[in-house]
């Protein structure tokens, strides 16, 4: 499968989403994947999504968790002393959802695709998941003083 | 006039988001109500009463669409306008939302102003809620 066409889909739903929802200026970073970002495993936060469609596989969303809680604070309205982190995993769900949906809507808004329901995984299940797989789509993104990232794994 | 409204989504947040963004809007709201699933929708509109309902296709237990057709089996509920606020984006099913019974469709992400507007068109417009009120008072014995 080419992966080129669905990661230009992925990058404008990256912009639709954190410009229009969160307010997040960004740019799209060169990394290929999470480690040349250089944040610690232990600082980021996962969130995963199972898709069934024209093509079956997983998404990710790739977040520190300080931009995480700013994030959460400003999707909310409220103020970072008061969100939960039940709060902040919800919110990293949402947005991978959004951008999940978009980036197939934009891709071909024929086409049917059943989304999962988020949940907050670790980079050694990423790793698991990607196992295999010759079709994995990765787009960094960098914003004022953080680097997040959006992710595809897709089932050969 | 002020208007109770009904937020469906499993998330927290984007029910947090979506109230906050009705708020702004300057939108005469009522009450609001929340669900995080179709079949918890479905209880409070039973025991409530609401004047229209905003609800994500996506959730765990009952989704938006299968809220939508248990609403249109019962008389009371189904001339409550609904509103699909979701991410799916396939035109497949948004034409499913509406052939379902769903009066508009909002895709995530949105601009705030995209609600209030969709509020405001369904709400607001004298000749539909005449039309609507019409359709359905001929069995009502006030």
């Amino acid at each position: 499968m080419e992966t080129k066409p669905l990661m230009m889909m992925m990058k404008t739903s990256i912009s639709d989403v954190l410009e229009i929802m969160f307010y997040l200026p960004l740019e799209i970073s060169a990394s290929s994947n999470w480690e040349e970002t250089g944040v610690h495993e232990e600082d980021v936060l996962i969130s995963k999504l199972d898709f069934k469609g024209s093509f079956n596989g997983s998404s990710f969303f790739f977040v520190p968790q300080m931009l995480a809680m700013d994030l959460t604070a400003s999707f909310l309205g409220s103020d970072k002393s008061q969100i939960t982190q039940e709060q902040v995993l919800e919110t990293v769900g949402e947005i991978l959802n959004m951008m999940t949906g978009g980036t197939f809507s934009s891709y071909d808004d024929q086409a049917v695709f059943d989304l999962g329901i988020p949940e907050h995984v670790d980079l050694a299940s990423v790793r698991a998941r990607e196992a295999g797989s010759k079709n994995i789509a990765f787009v960094g993104i960098d914003t004022l003083d953080s680097v997040s990232a959006f992710q595809l794994v897709i089932e050969d | 006039m002020a208007f109770n409204i009904l937020v469906v989504d499993d998330s927290l947040p984007m029910r947090s988001f979506i109230k906050k963004t009705i708020k702004a809007s300057g939108f005469d709201v009522g009450q609001f109500f929340e669900a995080d699933n179709g079949q918890n929708a479905l209880e409070i509109l039973r025991r409530e009463w609401l004047d229209i309902v905003l609800t994500d296709y996506n959730m765990p237990e009952m989704n938006g669409l299968e809220l939508i057709t248990e609403m249109q089996k019962e008389d009371l509920l189904k001339v409550i306008p609904v509103v699909m606020v979701t991410t799916e984006g396939s035109q497949q099913r948004i034409e499913e939302f509406m052939e379902k019974g769903a009066m508009a469709y909002i895709k995530k992400p949105f601009y705030p102003e995209e609600i209030r507007q969709q509020l405001n068109k369904i709400m607001g417009e004298p000749e539909h809620g005449d039309q609507a009120f019409d359709d359905d008072d001929e069995d009502l014995d006030f």
